[in-house]
This record gives C-alpha cells, sequence and structure tokens, in this order.
C-alpha cells in the first residue's frame, strides 16, 4: 500500500502539485479574507459591544450548519467552483477569527486604556497603537487554528466541482483508488501541519518582543507578495477564450469520456479544453451550470434528464426521445448533441456456462431454470423498489436461494462459482473480466439511461467546429468497451487519460 | 494668586447616585495638592474631571482659564500628565517608547525633540539610559512606577494628575519615589493633583491637602493646619490615625506619641 502510494505520487508529480497548489490558492484567499472581514467584525463589536452577542450568535449558528448542507445552499447562488468553495471556507472561517478578535481585544487591560485615553491618544491611535497590539497574541492563536481549519475543509471542495487536493480524494474514491484517496487525504495533513508549524513560529516571535517588528515586517511582505500572487491568478484564467468547459460526474466512465472528449477536440480544432472532472452530487450540480453558461457540454443519461432534470414523474423509455430532445432545446437551450452509443442501467449477470447450457439470453429465458439459481445481491437490491420485487413479479421468476453480499465481494463470488446470478450495473468495469454475461432486460423493466454528449446550443453556434469533432463520437461506444475500460482503470489501475487515448487511436480519432 | 483649575459647582451623579455634591474649589499654579478620601468618596472622580475622563453633571470646570467644555479634550489631555496605580506601561512598547508615547503623539515627525525628552525625563527619574530598549516586564516594580512617571512627564505639562501611583510599590521603593517626587516637584514647579487613601503619603508630600467625603469638601488646607485645626469630625478622625506627624512639628501636632 505505501509502495503504490509513492508509486503514484511519483508518477503523477504534476497532478498532485497541481492540485496542491490549488489547494493553497483556494484555502488562503479563504484565510485572508476571513481575517480581513472577521478581524474588522472582531473590532467592530468590541467597540459597539451591544452588537457583539446578536453578531456572534448569527456567526455560530452559520458555523453549525454541516459543511455540504453549506454548499448546497450556496450552489444556487454562486454556482458550481472556486468561488462558491472560498465563500463557504470563510463563512466556516469567520468564527474562531471573530471570536478570537473579540476576545483578544476585550481582555485588553481597562488600566492600560484608560492610561492611553488619559494621556491624550485619539479612538484609532488607542485602537491600533495599543488594544490591537495587546490583543494580537489572542488573535494569532485563533488565525493558527482557522487556518489549519480551513485546509482541512478545502478537502470538501471539489464536491462542489473546486480545485484541491480533494480532487485527489474524490477521484480516489470514485475510480477505486485508495492510493489517490489517501494520498491525497495526507498532502492534505501534512499543508495543514506546515501552516499551523509557520503561525506557530510568527506566534512565537511576536510574543518574544525583542524581535517582534523585524519578523512581523518580513511577514507582512512576504504574506502581501504570496496574496497578491494568488489573487492575479486566480483572476487569470478566466480571462482566456475560446475554451470548452467540460463537466463530468464522479464516475469512472465518465472520467474517461472527460478526457475522450479533452483529447479528440484539442487535437482536431484549436479549441482549448476545461475539463472539471468528477463534480460532486452530479446531474444536479452539473446541469445549473450548464444553462448558466459555466459549462458548455457534459455527458448524460437519457433517464436521469428524463426524471431529474425535465422532473418527470414516469418511466423513461428511448421511445421518448424526441419528447426529451425538444424539451431540452426548448426549455433549456441544451441539445443532446451525440449519443455515444452505450446504455449504463441496472443489469442481471449470469454465470457464462449456465448461460450458454441453457441457452439464456434474456430476463425471460430465466423462467427455464426457476427454483435452480442463487442470487446473490448487495443489501439494497433487497430493499429497493425496482428491486428483488419487482424483478420477481414482472419476470415470474423464483430463486433456489438469495444472499446478501457486499458489492465489492459480488463479482468474487460468482466467479468462484457460490453464486449463479446477479444485479449488476452494466457498465461495470469487473463484467469485462468476470465469467459472467448480462441478460437483456426484454420487458423494460429498467428506464434506459444511453449517455448521450449535453451541449449548450451557443456554444455549438459559436464553434461550428466543435459539433463536428463529437459528431464523430456518434455510437462510438458500447457497454463492453465502457466495462473494459472502466476495468482497465478500476482494476488495472491506468490512467483515465491513457486509457482514452488508445481508444480514440483505435478508432483513428487522434490526427 | 494663578488659579489653574477651577471646579464651580460641580456635581456628579449617575443616576440617582450623586458622587460629587456642588463642588467649588480653586487649585493654584504650582500647588501639590494630595487629595485623601476613603473608597467611594468620589477622590478619584475629582482627578479625572480635570482631563476629561469623567464628565460632570452640571458645572463647569476651567483648566488654565479655558472652560474644559470649549477645548479639544485630546489637545487638552496631550498637555496634562496622567500616571495610574500599578503597572500600567504599555507592554507591548519598550522604556524609550513608553516615555515617548505622548510627545510622538504631539509631534510624530520631530523624533529629535521626543529623545532629547526621553532622555531628559529618564534622568530625572534616576533611569539608566541602558534601560531604554527594555519591555516593562524586564523592570523591578520601582523602575516601572518611575517609567510612568517619566512617561506622564515627558511632553513637560503644566499640570500632573496622579492616581494613587504609589499603590502597588513596597515600603521602601514607596519612600523613595515619595522623596523624588517631592524633589521634582520643587524642582519644576509643575502643579500636581495627587489621590491617594494614605494620610502619610498625603500630609508629607502635599502642599495643600484636599480632604473629601462623601462627595463633599471635608478640607481644603495646608498639611499643618489640617493636622493643627481640622474642620470637621471627619477630618480629626483621620488624621488621628495619623500618629506620627512626619511633615511637621512634632510640638504643632497635638495627636503625636512624642
Amino acid at each position: 500500500m505505501i509502495k503504490e502510494m509513492l508509486n503514484l505520487l511519483m508518477t503523477k508529480k504534476a497532478f498532485f502539485l497541481g492540485l496542491l497548489l490549488e489547494h493553497i490558492q483556494i484555502s488562503l484567499i479563504s484565510i485572508i479574507i476571513a481575517i480581513v472581514l472577521g478581524g474588522i467584525t472582531g473590532i467592530l463589536i468590541s467597540e459597539y459591544k451591544k452588537s457583539a452577542k446578536p453578531t456572534l450568535g448569527v456567526i455560530n449558528f452559520l458555523y453549525t450548519i454541516p459543511s455540504i448542507s453549506m454548499l448546497g445552499f450556496l450552489l444556487p447562488f454562486t454556482g458550481i467552483g472556486n468561488v462558491t468553495a472560498i465563500i463557504a471556507l470563510t463563512i466556516y472561517a469567520l468564527l474562531p477569527m471573530v471570536r478570537n478578535t473579540y476576545t483578544g481585544m476585550m481582555n485588553v487591560d481597562d488600566a492600560i486604556l484608560e492610561a492611553a485615553k488619559g494621556m491624550g491618544a485619539t479612538k484609532r491611535q488607542l485602537l491600533v497603537g495599543v488594544q490591537i497590539p495587546l490583543a494580537m497574541p489572542v488573535i494569532l492563536a485563533g488565525i493558527r487554528n482557522m487556518a489549519t481549519m480551513t485546509i482541512a475543509l478545502a478537502g470538501i471542495a471539489s464536491f462542489i466541482g473546486a480545485g484541491g487536493l480533494g480532487v485527489a480524494i474524490y477521484r480516489g474514491i470514485t475510480t477505486n483508488n485508495m492510493a489517490m484517496s489517501v494520498d491525497g487525504s495526507l498532502l492534505i495533513a501534512l499543508l495543514a501541519l506546515i501552516v499551523d508549524f509557520v503561525f506557530g513560529r510568527i506566534e512565537k516571535h511576536i510574543t518574544n518582543k525583542s524581535h517582534s517588528k523585524k519578523i512581523s515586517r518580513i511577514t507582512k511582505g512576504v504574506v502581501a507578495v504570496i496574496a497578491a500572487g494568488l489573487v492575479i491568478s486566480a483572476i487569470m484564467p478566466s480571462a482566456k477564450k475560446d475554451v470548452i468547459q467540460i463537466a463530468t460526474k464522479p464516475m469512472t466512465e465518465q472520467y474517461i469520456i472527460g478526457e475522450m472528449l479533452k483529447q479528440a477536440i484539442e487535437n482536431q480544432s484549436d479549441l482549448k479544453v476545461k475539463l472539471t472532472q468528477g463534480v460532486g452530487g452530479g446531474t444536479s450540480n452539473i446541469e445549473p451550470g450548464m444553462e448558466s453558461g459555466k459549462f458548455d457540454l457534459y455527458p448524460e443519461y437519457t433517464g436521469t434528464g428524463w426524471n431529474m432534470v425535465l422532473k418527470r414523474k414516469d418511466f423513461y423509455q428511448e421511445d421518448k426521445f424526441t419528447m426529451l430532445q425538444k424539451e431540452y432545446e426548448d426549455k433549456l437551450h441544451l441539445t443532446w448533441h451525440t449519443m455515444l452509443g452505450f446504455n449504463d442501467t441496472f443489469g442481471i449477470a449470469l454465470r457464462k456456462d449456465i448461460a450458454d447450457q441453457y441457452q439464456i439470453k434474456t430476463y425471460s429465458d430465466l423462467q427455464k431454470l426457476n427454483g435452480q439459481l442463487i442470487l446473490g445481491a448487495e443489501y439494497d437490491f433487497f430493499e429497493r423498489q425496482d428491486g428483488y420485487d419487482q424483478l420477481i413479479k414482472t419476470y415470474n421468476l423464483s430463486f433456489k436461494s438469495t444472499s446478501d453480499m457486499d458489492m465489492g465481494l459480488k463479482y468474487q463470488a460468482l466467479n468462484s462459482g457460490k453464486v449463479d446470478i446477479m444485479p449488476v450495473n452494466t457498465t461495470d468495469g469487473q463484467l469485462a473480466s468476470s465469467r459472467a454475461v448480462l441478460l437483456k432486460d426484454d420487458l423494460h423493466m429498467y428506464p434506459s439511461y444511453q449517455c448521450g454528449l449535453v451541449v449548450r446550443e451557443d456554444t455549438l453556434k459559436k464553434y461550428p467546429e466543435l459539433g463536428k469533432v463529437l459528431k464523430k463520437f456518434d455510437h462510438i461506444l458500447s457497454e463492453e468497451s465502457m466495462q473494459s475500460m472502466n476495468y482497465q482503470v478500476e482494476t488495472e489501475k491506468k490512467e483515465a487519460s491513457a486509457v482514452a487515448k488508445a481508444f480514440l487511436k483505435e478508432k483513428q480519432l487522434l490526427k | 494668586m494663578n488659579t489653574i483649575i477651577k471646579y464651580e459647582h460641580i456635581t456628579k451623579s449617575y443616576g440617582e447616585h450623586e458622587i460629587i455634591h456642588d463642588l467649588e474649589l480653586d487649585i493654584e499654579a504650582g500647588d501639590f495638592v494630595t487629595i485623601i478620601g476613603s473608597s467611594g468618596s468620589g477622590k478619584t472622580t475629582v482627578l479625572k474631571m480635570v482631563n476629561g475622563l469623567i464628565k460632570p453633571t452640571s458645572g463647569h470646570l476651567y483648566v488654565e482659564g479655558k472652560d474644559i467644555n470649549d477645548v479639544d479634550l485630546i489637545d487638552l489631555r496631550r498637555h496634562i500628565g496622567y500616571a495610574i496605580q500599578g503597572s500600567v506601561l504599555f507592554p507591548h512598547m519598550t522604556v524609550e517608547e513608553n516615555i515617548a508615547y505622548v510627545p510622538s503623539l504631539i509631534n510624530a515627525n520631530d523624533k529629535e525633540k521626543t529623545r532629547v525628552a526621553v532622555d531628559r525625563w529618564m534622568k530625572m527619574m534616576n533611569l539608566d539610559a541602558s534601560l531604554k530598549e527594555r519591555y516593562p516586564s524586564e523592570l523591578s516594580g520601582g523602575q516601572q512606577q518611575r517609567v510612568g512617571i517619566a512617561r506622564a512627564l515627558a511632553a513637560s505639562p503644566h499640570i500632573l494628575l496622579m492616581d494613587e501611583p504609589f499603590g502597588a510599590v513596597d515600603a521602601i521603593n514607596r519612600t523613595q519615589l515619595q522623596d523624588e517626587l517631592k524633589a521634582l516637584h520643587k524642582k519644576t514647579g509643575i502643579t500636581i493633583l495627587f489621590v491617594t487613601h494614605d494620610i502619610e503619603e498625603a500630609i508629607k508630600l502635599g502642599t495643600k491637602v484636599l480632604v473629601i467625603d462623601q462627595g463633599r469638601i471635608e478640607q481644603y488646607d495646608t498639611p499643618e493646619k489640617v493636622l493643627t485645626q481640622p474642620a470637621t469630625p471627619f477630618v480629626e478622625k483621620l488624621v488621628k490615625r495619623q500618629v506620627r506627624c512626619t511633615n511637621v512639628q512634632a510640638s504643632h501636632c497635638p495627636y503625636s506619641t512624642y
């Protein structure tokens, strides 16, 4: 495991370094905003004491909102990406900052303040020359706490499509790459520790009064330069043009498709592609970004579009595609531009030897073996409305026995013959390597989830060359090829980009 | 005679509670006025009205002929020295920065002038120049009080307000500081208002003693008169405790044990 992690770190140095810088950028901007905003608030409420209680109450309340709901709450207003992450992080950073500033200011000895006032200090001189410097140790302790907390919390920023090391964690989880998740987490922890150490040193120097002046001047300088650099670099990329923004959901196949699209578009046109991979929450977060123009295109599934985006309650089958397309174009100004040719839906896999022996190709064929097969499935399948009960009822089936098992162990059980049949996802990477065949849902019990590229109509008009490239993806994939590529990434631990490249080469989509 | 501070029908109350009752008082320039009374008598209030830290409920207070309602309080305070009890030096500033505090508020640009003032007052308060770079926490209690007085005097004010400045100093240091303060007063001719709850200190230091009780003046006179001719039973009781009359001839002191 440790060796795997180190290997990954070394081979993907640029990837992790990029994420690390992004992580530092997001957290540092939030920290700086929180220091300024929280500091000013803390000072103000220590001056106008009546406002202290309500202000702290409000900030306390914000602090108690779980971070995931905070992000969800902000999404409709600020959309997906770094801005929302920075706002959320700043809100969480405010409480320790305001509280410590306030406490620090209130704890300054009244006699000292009266002495300064009695000697003719103006309100400003009192604040800047006496009260703030004396409150500084407490304020600094607050900043130190807040900074480490913000760095750790920034790990969830990837959930809403922002960058940072959370991307590695999240990608690791969704593509079954433990080493990547752990590497991401460790880097975050390391960063937090380093920042804590640095602030600890600054704190020590400031409390150790004889050096305070020199150090604080140097620190101020360094902080100012870093902050300016980060702010500039944060603004710069948005100034670029002719960039196609592509989003993908946190699923292995979508990571691969994202890479394919990027490589093909950049290879065959002058357009640049910015990939926002593995956006947490998938459709519910990407789709609003499509409507607002933050994203130009993303791979979506027809059934999801029907039920989640158009909010239809009925069951989706491909005969409704014309309606789906019309409503997308009329209401959302988005179009299902190219269908990729595979259906990622629920399926039933049967051991190959049994399927061959009894000539079983569809769910209905299973009736031949009623009462003879052992079905293995995760617990969820027996609880779900469209799970076990519906299968039995629709196809009039019965099994010899059923057994609950973990998703990860399912394929092992099938390969070793402990179970004969099991529910799967039609693009499961492990299907490619296992001794199982997918049966046909001949009575259409499950909705159809054909994968297609949803694109903004504006973008297509503006860049006609994009449409040409995308058309080449028409029915280029199948369940089998998707399974096999998922397998290469999830089990063989190949890079999504390398798998995508090999596929494009094979299909002669790279010049 | 030259009146430097004039209290005219001054009252002060917090809600129903009256702290100062119709105070009428003229303080002559160059006097060393010790203000004595039990705690809650209003003695500190009388002091803090001079630099506007406490505003009278009614009446007028004149400093060097001007009603303090008509002058800029910030400017007024910068020209009145102020020293209070305990170590209230700024802990984040060196000795030099502490003493230079008021001069640098008044004139931030003329650093040379400030430096000269710091040197002068450090010398006057018997503070070694090597202490300049020290922080208050690195000083002894006596040194801290000296720095505090030097800080109060650094802008060469005409008036010095002191609120129990030696309250937290041990007996030996206290006697020495009292002697130095007395000498300093003689040398500079500055007007000093000095709040204390120690009758011995009040008698020893003051050229005038102001006895206050429950917001009213009991007596305002020279130490000799206060000792020999107490104006009210309160003053009589107060000076009775003063068994050793350090400041006057023992023969003039009816309550002396000598």
